[in-house]
């Protein structure tokens, strides 16, 4: 049963959309199926979340979005992480690993 | 940066609701796409793409909200932005013409603090509220003569306080004086007293210990006392060990069991002390003395002209009670602030008047120099235009350099207000009623910021509407200069300086009929040559000279004293000198002194 990574944390789905952008401008479904596929359908990315989260972004100005043409010749809206955005990630995995860190020296190690 | 937000601004022009469906579509097409590669069923593949949305036009809504958060908030930093650009271009274009800025600040500063400066001694004398509880419900009730208003007769009093139906309280005050002894030091003291209620009426409770209570209020056992603040720190330098002590008063015994807030030193003037004004049964009736001040608590839902009906009527059946001494009698009400501040409200808006007008005179004689400087940038204007620039923009960016210059002029103008008012206090003439409040507080500075923006607009609004005009890049480029200055229509130009004109004229006019009537004022005989003479007010405590005997030989000891005295040419008693107020069983002494002397 592949989990979605809202029901984790919040905040958790921001900043692996964020992630997923440093590889280059994407649209919504794009980046979705990225994340499918490297968790190997482990997360799986509710649409019902996935666009909010993109539109809040913007508005904070972590991603930047522009509409152009996808790989199949249709109209997509890309989005873009913009240096807010870089820095967001940065800090985002920072504090990722230091919990998850944590955590796992409860949860395995103890 | 720059580019690619306005590259967003004209993207986002798409409706949000069109921009989230093509979004989702794409989407849902994707999906489907991906679903039938794994071997679905088409229609079922895109139904269920679909219900991974769960509910697609509940989504669509929020995404819509969302979509219209997101656009509100880059329109704001767009409009910040270009802000943010059009002061810095302002402050570049009045750095690099000094001179033009030098003589439009110069103006504005002048406009801004007299105007600032002559409203904040508006707000502090005629706008701000009295420090009352509630200073709207404070009336003053007078005895209306045919030759204006005045006290009440005790009895009258009581007879309308027993009677009214439009006021929650009532109080009495009688002006009088004391000979107050504390130790071995003796001073005339300023004196009122009052009903228990006078304080109720204002709602203010004492700063220390408190005030008279109706027990207090009867005769035989008036023997308290309730300082005013300035008493209390003049005489007793703010020692609050001073609560309880016994001073004498006219050679009686009186508890101190009070001292009022400072607040209260406005409504109570030069009253240094309260006692409690124990009306007898004689007094109270009385019909035919009419020296009572007398104040009420309006009920919260009576006006004015609600206490005046009351009143009448009241007076009404007083003249039928008492048909011997109250034939003549009618009452009437007034707001207290209004009452205080008299003729000084019309005054002092002639005065505010005059200030504006000379504001508007600079504010159209800068918008002047704006419209020239702008005549000479219509190239500029023109490439603006040409590349893209809308009229709302120029528009715009015109109103920000004189919001510019407006504000730099209102700070420049607070500051010469701040070092003019105490200047302007000293200098004012005598009476005007809580003048000495005057000061730059939040409200004024409040005002004075309104006043700024509105000079922005009358300084910017001409030279925009000229901006605004259609620039033909063509015309400007092709013969070189242009026709730059003759490009605004002459009557704009004409009009303005009419405008100017007549304000001038205005202002001049009123100046001038404003120092022939202080002439005149001072052309105006008194009836006796005041010159040298000098007065001075004296009390004698009643317990110590009893008697018309023990005065008059008391009263003949200090002529006599006065008269030897150097200097002193002349000297006389009265009970009632021309031309001073009060009077009310005060002697007044009366003395005329050697030009010598007073020249010193």
């Amino acid at each position: 049963m592949p989990r979605n990574p809202a029901d984790f944390l919040p905040g958790t789905l921001e900043s692996l959309v964020l992630k997923t952008l440093t590889r280059g401008p994407m649209h919504g479904y794009a980046i979705a199926r990225w994340i499918e596929d490297v968790t190997e359908q482990a997360l799986s990315v509710e649409e019902g979340s996935l666009y909010p989260a993109l539109y809040r972004m913007e508005k904070r100005g972590w991603v930047e979005a522009e509409w152009g043409t996808s790989e199949l010749g249709r109209r997509a809206k890309f989005y873009r992480l913009t240096r807010k955005g870089r820095q967001q990630v940065a800090s985002d995995t920072e504090a990722w690993t230091a919990f998850a860190a944590a955590v796992n020296k409860i949860l395995v190690s103890a | 940066m720059t580019i690619r937000q306005r590259l967003r601004s004209a993207l986002w022009r798409v409706p949000i609701q069109q921009e989230v469906r093509d979004e989702l579509a794409h989407h849902v097409e994707l999906r489907t796409r991906e679903f039938i590669e794994r071997g679905m069923d088409p229609s079922r593949a895109r139904a269920e793409a679909l219900a991974r949305f769960g509910n697609v036009s509940q989504i669509e809504a929020r995404l819509a909200r969302l979509g219209e958060g997101r656009n509100r908030s880059f329109a704001r930093h767009d409009w910040w932005e270009e802000f943010r650009q059009d002061v810095h271009f302002a402050l570049r274009q009045s750095r690099r013409q000094p001179g033009f800025t030098a003589a439009a600040l110069l103006t504005l500063a002048l406009g801004l603090g007299a105007t600032t400066a002559i409203f904040s001694v508006v707000y502090a004398v005629v706008l701000r509220p009295l420090p009352a509880a509630e200073p709207a419900r404070v009336v003053m009730i007078f005895t209306a003569w045919k030759q204006g208003l005045g006290g009440l007769a005790v009895g009258n009093y009581e007879y309308v306080r027993q009677r009214t139906t439009t006021l929650d309280q009532m109080a009495g005050l009688q002006y009088t004086s004391f000979n107050l002894a504390d130790g071995a030091t003796a001073a005339r003291v300023l004196a009122a007293r009052t009903t228990w209620t006078y304080f109720n009426v204002f709602g203010i409770s004492p700063l220390h210990g408190r005030t008279y209570s109706a027990d207090e209020d009867q005769p035989g056992r008036a023997h308290v006392v309730v300082l005013s603040h300035r008493f209390w720190q003049r005489r007793f330098a703010g020692d609050s060990s001073v609560l309880g002590r016994q001073v004498r008063m006219n050679g009686e015994p009186y508890d101190v069991i009070g001292i009022l807030p400072k607040s209260f030193d406005e409504i109570g003037d030069t009253i240094e002390v309260f006692v409690p004004i124990a009306f007898t049964p004689e007094r109270l009736a009385m019909h035919d003395e009419h020296y009572l001040e007398v104040y009420g608590l309006r009920k919260s839902n009576a006006s004015l002209a609600q206490i005046d009906d009351d009143l009448s009527r009241t007076a009404q059946a007083l003249r039928h009670d008492f048909p011997e001494d109250a034939s003549q009698i009618s009452f009437a009400a007034r707001d207290m602030r209004d009452y205080l501040v008299g003729d000084y409200r019309l005054r002092l808006y002639v005065l505010l008047a005059a200030v504006t007008f000379v504001l508007v005179i600079g504010c159209i004689n800068v918008a002047n120099l704006l419209i020239a400087r702008l005549a000479a940038r219509s190239r500029e204007l023109a490439i603006r235009a040409a590349i893209g620039a809308g009229r709302g923009r120029i528009v715009r960016q015109v109103l920000t350099e004189s919001l510019v210059l407006a504000c730099a002029g209102g700070a420049a103008g607070l500051l010469i207000a701040w070092w003019a008012l105490p200047f302007l206090i000293a200098h004012a003439p005598e009476g005007i009623p809580r003048l000495e409040s005057t000061s730059l507080n939040p409200a004024v500075v409040a005002a004075a910021l309104g006043i700024v923006l509105a000079s922005t607009l009358l300084v910017g609004f001409l030279p925009a509407w000229q901006a605004a005009r259609r620039h033909d890049l063509r015309d400007e480029l092709g013969d070189g200069k242009g026709a730059g200055g003759q490009r605004l229509k002459p009557w704009v130009r004409q009009t303005l300086i009419a405008g100017q004109a007549a304000l001038v004229l205005i202002v001049l006019a009123g100046a001038a009929l404003l120092v022939r009537s202080a002439i005149n004022l001072q052309r105006t005989p008194v009836g006796f040559d005041a010159a040298g003479v000098l007065s001075a007010r004296i009390t004698l405590p009643a317990a110590q000279y009893q008697g018309p005997e023990a005065l008059k030989v008391a009263f003949g000891q200090i002529l006599e004293r006065v008269s030897l005295s150097p200097g002193v040419e002349n000297a006389a008693l009265d009970s009632q000198p021309p031309l001073v107020g009060g009077g009310g069983g005060t002697m007044g002494s009366f003395r005329r002194a050697g030009r010598s002397a007073s020249n010193r």
